[in-house]
C-alpha cells in the first residue's frame, strides 16, 4: 500500500527532476557564462532524457503488474490505476521537456 | 512630409494585432486565426459533448478519459507546437544586414538612435523606418521595465534595465503604426505611446539625407526670438537641437520635433498650441513627466518658444 | 510499518499520568466543546469557528476587491475619462489585484478546507487549532495593514507583481510598496500555516477505516493543493523579504549597478505566482468533484483517474513560471521549454473535465443551483483553459502578453475556476453553517445574472486586446477600436456585480427565511451530512468507522438512526479532554488518540505581537519592533510551554481497542507536521540558493569580482553540519527510549552544535560586505537564514532540556525529540549546503 501510494508520486518527481535538469542545461548554455556548448547540451539532455524515460516505463510497468495481481483490495486497485497514469503523464511531459533541445538548431533560434 | 504630418491619433485598427501590416505580425495573425478556428470547433463539439450527456444519450466510457484527456489534448497540442515553434524562429531570426535603431524606454518616452554605430541620428517618441528592409530594433531601458510593442508589425519586447534586447521587424506595408507601452511602468504609463512610420525605401533614403544634419534655420524675428528663449530658458541641460545646443541628453531630442507627428509620445496632435501648452505645464498633460513647468515665461516668449519648436520640421 | 515500537505506559482509566490540568474534569462531554461565550469568543480555536471566520473575512474581502473592480471599469467606460485620475486607478487596480489573489481567494479556500476537512474525514476538530487561529489572525491583521494603506493615502500602485525597480525606492520612494511588502508576507503566514495544518489533518485524523482510496476526493485535492502551497509560496516570501531588506536596509539585491537583477524578482515571483493559480483552480474543482456525484446520485466516475491527474497537476504547475516571462527576451530554447511544459498542463486538465463529464453521464444530475454553478464553471473554465492554450504559444503570447487578451483569459481561468465553484459550494454548504437552506429561486437569478454578467463583461475583452489594447492603463484614446468594446465590459460588469448584490441579500435573507435544512439535505454520500445541520460542536458523539468512499450512501447503520446514537471510535472520554482518533495515514486503521488544545488566548496574543512587530516596521518605530516580537515570543512560548499528556493508553470505545496519547511515531500528526514545515522551509532555502545560482550564472562578472568567504571557517562549519546532523539523529532515536534524564546532553549537544556551526558560519562570509554587490548579498542572507534557524533549534533544544530537568517529561513523552531530531537534520543539511556554497563560490569555478 505504502509502495503504491508512493507510486502516484513517484513518477512526476522524476517529471520535476527531468524538467529542473533540462532547465539548467539549457540555462548553463545559454546564459552569459556558456558553461556548455550547444553540441554537448543535446548529447547531454538526450542522454539523461532517456534514463529518465526507461525509468519512467519501468514503474508503469510495475505499476500494472501490481494491479493485475489476484486478490487485491479495491484500494489498493485504485491507487495502482493512479500510479499507472501518473506514470503515463509524467512520461508524456518528460518527452515533452526533451522538445526545445532536439528541435532548435540553438538557444536563440 | 504629407506622410509626416499626419498623425495615426485615434485613428481606428492602428494599433490592431488583427490588422498586420508587418511579416511577424503577419504570422503570428495567421496563428491567432488558426488557433481561434481550432479551438472554437473544440469548444462547440464539447458543448454539443456535454448537452449529449445531459440528456442521457451516453454511457460513460473509460475510453472518453483516454480520448478526451491524453489523444485530444496531446494531438493538438503536438500540432500547436509545430507551427508554434516554425513561427518563432521566423519572427526572431535576426538579419545580420538589418538596419539597427536603438530605442531607450523612459518613464514615460521613447529615446531613439537610429544605426548608432554609424550614423548615429537621434530622434524620439516616433520611428521612421524603411518599407520591405530588415530593421532590428535594439531595446533598453534607462529606468523601469517597459516594453515595446507596435501591434501591427510584431509581438512585443520588454525593455530591461541593465539588459540589450533585440527585436527584429520587417515592415510589409506603408504608413503610420500606433505602438504603445505593454510593461506597466508607473504614473504615466498609459501615456507612453510612439509612432512607426513606414516609408517606401527611396523615401526613406531622402528622409535620412533630409534629417541627417543640423536644426532649420530660424527664419523670422519671433522664430529667432523664439531659439534664443529655448538657450536662454535653460532648456539645453536637457535637450538637443542640432546646431544650436548639444549634449542635454535627459530629454528628448528637439532638432525635428515640429516635423513628428504627435507630441508627448503619441498622445497630442503636434502644433504650436500643443506645444505651448506642454512647455507651460507639462505634468498637466502628463502626470510624473519629469520636465518642470515654465509658465513663469512671458506670454510672448512662450509663443515665440513653441512657434520656433513648431518650425523645426 | 513503524521503525520502532513506542514506549508507552499502560495506566488505569481513572488515573493521569501527568497530573495536567489541562482538561475539564467538571463538564460533560458536550460542555467541553462548547465555544466560549462573549468576548471569550475571541479565544476559541476550533475549526468551525475559525473556518467561518475565514470565509467570512475572505468573502468581505472579495465585495471589497469586486467593488475596486467596479472602479476600475467605470474608468473604462468611455475614453479619455477622468473619473479616477492616473494615480488613484493604479492603486485601485493593483489592489483588485492583490486582494483578489491573496486576500480572497486563497483564504476563502482555506476557510472551506478548516471548516470541512474535520467534518469530511470524521475528526472532531483540526489537529492544531490553535495553528489555524493563530493564521486566522495573521491573515486577518496582514489584511488590515494591506487595507489601512488606503487611509495613509499610500495605497500600492505597482501593480500587484510588485515588478522591480518600479518598486524600490528609487521609484516607489513612498511607504505603499512597504505596506504590500510587509502586510501580504504576513497574511501569507496563514498560507503556510494552513499547508501544514491540512497536510497534518488529512493524513493523520481521518475515520477509522478511511484508507487514502476512501478519502472523499475533495481531500486529495486539498491534500495537493497543500503541499503546493508549501513549496510554491516560500519563493514569494523570499522575493519580498529581499525586496523590503533592499528597499529598508540598502541590500542591493535587484540593483542593476551592483550586480542585481530585475529578472531575479519575476523568476522568484512567477515561481508562486503561476502554481498560484492552480492552488486556486485545485481545491474548487475538488468542490465540484464532491457536489457532481450528489447532484448525479452517482461516485465519482474514475477515481484513480482524478486521483492521478490532480497529483500531476500539481507538479506539473510548477514548470510554466517562466510563460509569464515570454517577452522580456529569454533564449528561444527556454522559451520553447516552458512553452511545452505549459501544453502539458492540458492532459491532467482534460483527464479531469472528462472524469466529470464520465460522471453526469451516469445519471441524470438534478438542476439545483450548486449544479447550475457546476455548469457555469465547466463552460467558463474550458474556455479559459483554451485560451491558456493560446497564450502557452510563444508567438501568440508575444503579441497578447500584457494585453486586455490576458486579462480576459485570466478572467475565464480565476473567476471560472473558483468564483463560480465558490458560488456552487456556499449555495451547497451553507447548511452547515446557517442550518437553512438559502432560496433556490434567487440563486437561479443569482447565477444567471452572474454567468450572463460575467460572458458579456469578459468575453469581447479577448478582442479588446488583440485590437492592441494594453493591460493596466487608465485611459485610452478614442477611435482604435476599443471604445465600444470597453463599454459593452463595463455594462457587463454592473450585470455580474448585482448578481453578487443579490447573493448577499439571498444570504440575509435566508437566515431569517430559509427552509430549515433536514438531514442530509441534498442526499450526499460524504460524512459531512451524517448529522442534520448545524453539526453540533464537536463533530461527531462517537467517530463512526468507514469501508466506502460514500459511507452515507453504503452505510445504511448510519443513517437508519440519530446520528448521536451512531456507533463508532470515542464515545467515553474519561480525561475530560478534547480528542479526536489519529490513523495510519496510508491505511486509515486507528493508531492513536489525538488530544486537542481548549480555547485560548495565546494564539491571539502571538499573533497580536507579530502585527504590531511588522506595523511598527512600517512606521519605523523600532522600539515597538522590539516590544511587538517579544509579546509574539512570549506569546509563543506559554503555547510551548503545555504540560504534555502523552505516551498513556486509553480505551478507544472501538471493540475494546487500546491507544496510546500522542504517540512517539514517525507517522504521528505532530512528525508529519515538522516534516510539512521542514519541507517549506527547504522551498524558502531553496529559493535563495536559485538566487544566488541566477546570479552566479547571469552576472559572472560579479560573482567574479566578490571576494570569496573565508574557506577554513567555512570547512569547520561543514564539520558542525555533520555534527548537527548526528545529534539530530541520536536525538529521534533517544526519543523512542524509556530513560529520560541522560538525554538532556543530547538537547544541550543540539544547542551547542547549532552555536557552534552559527558561528563559524559567520565567521567564514564576516569579511564579505555585504553592500558590496548582489551575490555577496544572497551570500550574507543565506547565513542570515540559517542563523534564523539555528535560534530556533538552541530555543527549542533548552527548552526541552529545561522541560526534562524540571521533571516535566516522563517517559514514553519524549515526542519533542523525535520532531527536533527531524528538525535538526535538515537545518544541518541547509547549514551544510550554504558552507559547501561559500566553498565553492570562492574557488575558481
Amino acid at each position: 500500500m505504502k509502495g503504491l501510494t508512493l507510486g502516484i508520486a513517484k513518477p512526476v518527481l522524476l517529471w520535476a527532476l527531468h524538467f529542473a535538469t533540462m532547465y539548467a542545461l539549457i540555462s548553463a548554455a545559454c546564459a552569459p557564462r556558456a558553461l556548455l556548448s550547444p553540441e554537448h547540451l543535446v548529447l547531454t539532455a538526450v542522454a539523461i532524457t532517456v534514463v529518465f524515460v526507461v525509468l519512467q516505463i519501468i514503474w508503469m510497468w510495475s505499476a500494472h503488474s501490481k494491479g493485475r495481481r489476484p486478490g487485491l483490495t479495491p484500494d489498493a486497485f485504485a491507487l495502482a490505476r493512479a500510479a499507472w497514469w501518473s506514470g503515463l503523464i509524467s512520461l508524456i511531459a518528460t518527452i515533452a521537456n526533451l522538445t526545445p533541445v532536439l528541435i532548435l538548431p540553438g538557444c536563440h533560434g | 512630409m504629407s506622410e509626416t504630418a499626419q498623425s495615426t491619433l485615434g485613428e481606428y485598427g492602428a494599433q490592431s494585432a488583427l490588422a498586420p501590416e508587418g511579416v511577424g505580425a503577419t504570422a503570428i495573425n495567421g496563428l491567432t486565426i488558426g488557433m481561434t478556428v481550432a479551438f472554437g470547433l473544440i469548444f462547440v463539439l464539447l458543448l454539443l459533448f456535454v448537452w449529449a450527456v445531459v440528456s442521457g444519450r451516453l454511457a460513460p466510457r473509460h475510453w472518453w478519459i483516454w480520448a478526451g484527456g491524453i489523444a485530444l489534448p496531446l494531438v493538438s497540442v503536438l500540432i500547436l507546437m509545430g507551427f508554434s515553434t516554425v513561427i518563432l524562429q521566423r519572427i526572431t531570426s535576426k538579419d545580420p544586414e538589418a538596419l539597427v535603431i536603438e530605442v531607450t524606454g523612459k518613464q514615460f518616452w521613447w529615446d531613439v538612435v537610429y544605426d548608432p554605430e554609424g550614423w548615429a541620428m537621434r530622434g524620439a517618441n516616433e520611428i521612421v523606418i524603411p518599407k520591405g528592409r530588415a530593421v532590428t530594433f535594439r531595446l533598453k531601458s534607462s529606468d523601469v521595465i517597459h516594453s515595446f510593442w507596435v501591434p501591427k508589425l510584431t509581438g512585443k519586447m520588454d525593455m530591461i534595465p541593465g539588459r540589450v534586447n533585440s527585436l527584429p521587424v520587417m515592415a510589409t506595408e506603408t504608413g503610420r503604426f500606433r505602438g504603445q507601452c505593454a510593461e506597466f511602468c508607473g504614473l504615466s504609463h498609459p501615456k507612453m505611446a510612439f509612432e512607426v512610420v513606414v516609408m517606401e525605401p527611396e523615401d526613406f533614403d531622402a528622409w535620412m539625407q533630409r534629417s541627417s544634419g543640423e536644426a532649420r534655420d530660424a527664419a523670422t524675428t519671433e522664430l529667432t526670438r523664439g531659439r534664443d528663449v529655448f538657450v536662454e530658458a535653460g532648456c539645453p541641460a536637457c535637450h538637443t537641437i542640432r546646431g544650436v545646443a548639444e549634449g542635454g541628453d535627459l530629454g528628448p531630442d528637439l532638432t525635428r520635433v515640429g516635423g513628428r507627428g504627435s507630441l508627448g509620445a503619441g498622445m497630442y496632435r503636434m502644433n504650436q498650441g500643443t506645444l505651448a501648452g506642454w512647455i507651460a505645464d507639462p505634468t498637466a498633460m502628463k502626470p510624473g513627466a519629469k520636465m518642470p513647468s515654465y509658465n513663469h515665461l512671458p506670454g510672448p516668449d512662450l509663443r515665440a518658444l513653441s512657434a520656433y519648436l513648431a518650425s523645426l520640421k | 510499518m513503524t521503525d520502532r515500537t513506542a514506549y508507552v505506559v499502560d495506566l488505569p482509566e481513572d488515573q493521569t499520568y501527568s497530573g495536567s490540568a489541562k482538561g475539564a474534569p467538571d463538564k460533560g462531554f458536550e460542555r467541553i466543546w462548547d465555544a466560549p461565550p462573549g468576548i471569550r469568543y475571541l479565544s476559541s480555536v476550533s475549526h468551525r469557528v475559525v473556518g467561518k471566520r475565514f470565509l467570512v473575512t475572505g468573502f468581505i474581502f472579495f465585495l471589497i476587491a469586486g467593488f475596486l473592480a467596479l472602479l476600475v471599469r467605470t474608468q473604462l467606460i468611455v475614453p479619455d475619462n477622468t473619473f479616477l485620475d492616473s494615480e488613484t486607478y493604479n492603486q485601485v487596480f493593483t489592489m483588485h489585484g492583490t486582494i483578489m489573489m491573496f486576500l480572497f481567494a486563497i483564504p476563502m479556500l482555506e476557510g472551506f478546507a478548516v471548516h470541512l476537512i474535520p467534518l469530511m474525514v470524521g475528526a472532531r476538530d483540526l489537529v492544531f487549532p490553535r495553528l489555524g487561529a493563530f493564521g486566522y489572525y495573521c491573515y486577518l491583521f496582514g489584511g488590515i495593514i494591506v487595507l489601512s494603506s488606503f487611509v495613509f493615502d499610500a495605497a500600492p500602485a505597482g501593480g500587484w507583481f510588485m515588478y522591480v525597480p518600479l518598486s524600490t525606492s528609487a521609484y516607489t520612494q513612498d511607504l505603499s510598496a512597504d505596506f504590500w511588502l510587509i502586510g501580504i508576507t504576513f497574511a501569507e503566514i496563514a498560507s503556510v500555516t494552513a499547508a501544514v495544518e491540512i497536510i497534518a489533518a488529512i493524513l493523520c485524523t481521518r475515520a477509522p477505516g478511511m484508507s487514502l482510496t476512501k478519502m472523499p476526493i475533495f481531500m486529495w485535492y486539498l491534500l495537493v493543493t497543500a503541499f503546493m502551497i508549501a513549496v510554491g509560496f516560500p519563493p514569494l516570501i523570499i522575493g519580498s523579504i529581499l525586496l523590503e531588506a533592499e528597499r529598508l536596509l540598502g541590500l542591493p539585491f535587484f540593483d542593476i549597478a551592483l550586480g542585481g537583477d530585475p529578472l531575479l524578482w519575476q523568476h522568484l515571483f512567477w515561481l508562486f505566482g503561476h502554481p498560484e493559480v492552480y492552488i486556486i483552480f485545485l481545491p474548487a474543482a475538488g468542490m465540484v468533484a464532491t457536489m457532481l456525484p450528489t447532484f448525479v446520485g452517482k461516485p465519482l466516475f474514475g477515481y484513480g483517474f482524478a486521483v492521478a491527474a490532480v497529483v500531476t497537476m500539481g507538479f506539473l504547475s510548477f514548470g510554466l513560471w517562466a510563460h509569464h516571462m515570454f517577452a522580456t527576451g529569454l533564449p528561444v530554447m527556454s522559451l520553447t521549454l516552458f512553452s511545452a511544459a505549459s501544453t502539458m498542463v492540458a492532459i491532467p486538465t482534460g483527464v479531469q473535465i472528462f472524469c466529470f463529464l464520465a460522471t453526469l453521464a451516469q445519471g441524470k444530475p438534478r438542476m439545483d443551483v450548486p449544479m447550475l454553478f457546476i455548469f457555469g464553471f465547466l463552460f467558463i473554465f474550458v474556455l479559459g483553459g483554451l485560451t491558456g492554450v493560446m497564450v502557452a504559444a510563444v508567438p501568440f503570447n508575444l503579441q497578447a502578453h500584457d494585453s486586455y487578451f490576458v486579462v480576459a483569459h485570466l478572467h475565464y481561468v480565476l473567476i471560472g475556476g473558483f468564483v463560480f465553484p465558490m458560488f456552487g459550494a456556499l449555495y451547497y454548504w451553507m447548511p452547515q453553517f446557517t442550518g437553512r437552506m438559502m432560496s433556490e429561486a434567487i440563486g437561479r437569478w443569482v447565477f444567471w445574472l452572474m454567468f450572463i454578467g460575467f460572458n458579456v463583461t469578459f468575453f469581447m475583452m479577448h478582442l479588446t486586446g488583440l485590437r492592441g489594447m494594453p493591460r493596466r492603463i487608465a485611459s485610452y484614446p478614442e477611435g482604435l477600436g476599443w471604445d465600444r468594446l470597453n463599454m459593452l465590459s463595463s455594462i457587463g460588469s454592473y450585470i455580474l456585480a448585482a448578481g453578487v448584490v443579490l447573493f448577499v441579500f439571498d444570504f440575509f435573507w435566508h437566515q431569517r427565511n430559509g427552509l430549515r435544512a433536514r438531514r442530509n439535505p441534498w442526499g450526499a454520500g460524504t460524512l459531512e451530512w451524517l448529522y442534520p445541520p448545524i453539526p453540533p460542536g464537536f463533530n461527531f458523539h462517537a467517530i463512526p468507522e468507514v469501508r466506502s468512499r460514500e459511507p452515507l450512501w453504503d452505510q445504511p447503520e448510519l443513517l437508519d438512526r440519530p446520528a448521536r446514537e451512531v456507533e463508532g471510535a470515542l464515545r467515553p472520554t474519561i480525561d475530560h479532554r478534547r480528542e479526536t482518533m489519529g490513523n495510519d495515514p496510508i491505511t486509515g486503521a486507528p493508531m492513536q488518540i489525538v488530544r486537542l488544545p481548549h480555547p485560548t488566548w495565546v494564539p491571539l496574543i502571538s499573533a497580536f505581537g507579530l502585527a504590531l512587530g511588522f506595523g511598527a516596521t512600517l512606521a519605523s518605530a523600532y522600539w515597538l519592533v522590539a516590544v511587538g516580537f517579544a509579546i509574539a515570543l512570549m506569546g509563543i512560548t506559554a503555547w510551548v510551554w503545555e504540560p504534555s499528556d502523552s505516551g498513556v493508553l486509553r480505551d478507544s470505545g472501538l471493540r475494546g481497542l487500546r491507544l496510546p496519547v500522542n504517540v512517539v511515531d514517525t507517522r504521528s500528526h505532530l512528525h508529519i507536521a515538522v516534516v510539512g514545515t521542514m519541507l517549506i522551509s527547504s522551498a524558502l532555502f531553496a529559493s535563495l540558493l536559485f538566487a544566488g545560482l541566477y546570479l552566479w550564472n547571469t552576472q559572472p562578472h560579479w560573482a567574479e569580482t566578490t571576494p570569496p568567504a573565508e574557506p577554513l571557517m567555512a570547512g569547520l562549519a561543514l564539520v558542525a553540519s555533520l555534527a548537527v546532523l548526528l545529534l539530530g539523529w541520536a536525538s529521534k532515536r533517544a526519543a523512542f527510549g524509556a530513560k529520560v534524564t541522560p538525554v538532556i546532553a543530547v538537547d544541550l549537544g543540539l544547542a551547542v552544535s547549532a552555536a557552534a556551526l552559527g558561528t563559524l558560519l559567520f565567521f567564514s562570509i564576516r569579511a564579505v560586505d555585504p553592500y558590496g554587490s548582489a551575490y555577496a548579498a544572497v551570500g550574507w542572507s543565506l547565513f542570515a537564514f540559517v542563523a534564523g534557524y539555528l535560534a530556533v533549534m538552541i530555543y527549542w533544544s533548552l527548552i526541552n532540556a529545561l522541560r526534562k530537568a524540571v521533571g516535566a517529561v516522563k517517559p514514553g513523552q519524549m515526542l519533542p525529540n523525535l520532531l527536533i531530531g527531524t528538525f535538526a537534520r535538515v537545518v544541518a543539511i541547509m547549514g551544510g549546503a550554504t558552507a559547501a556554497a561559500y566553498l565553492l563560490a570562492g574557488s575558481a569555478l
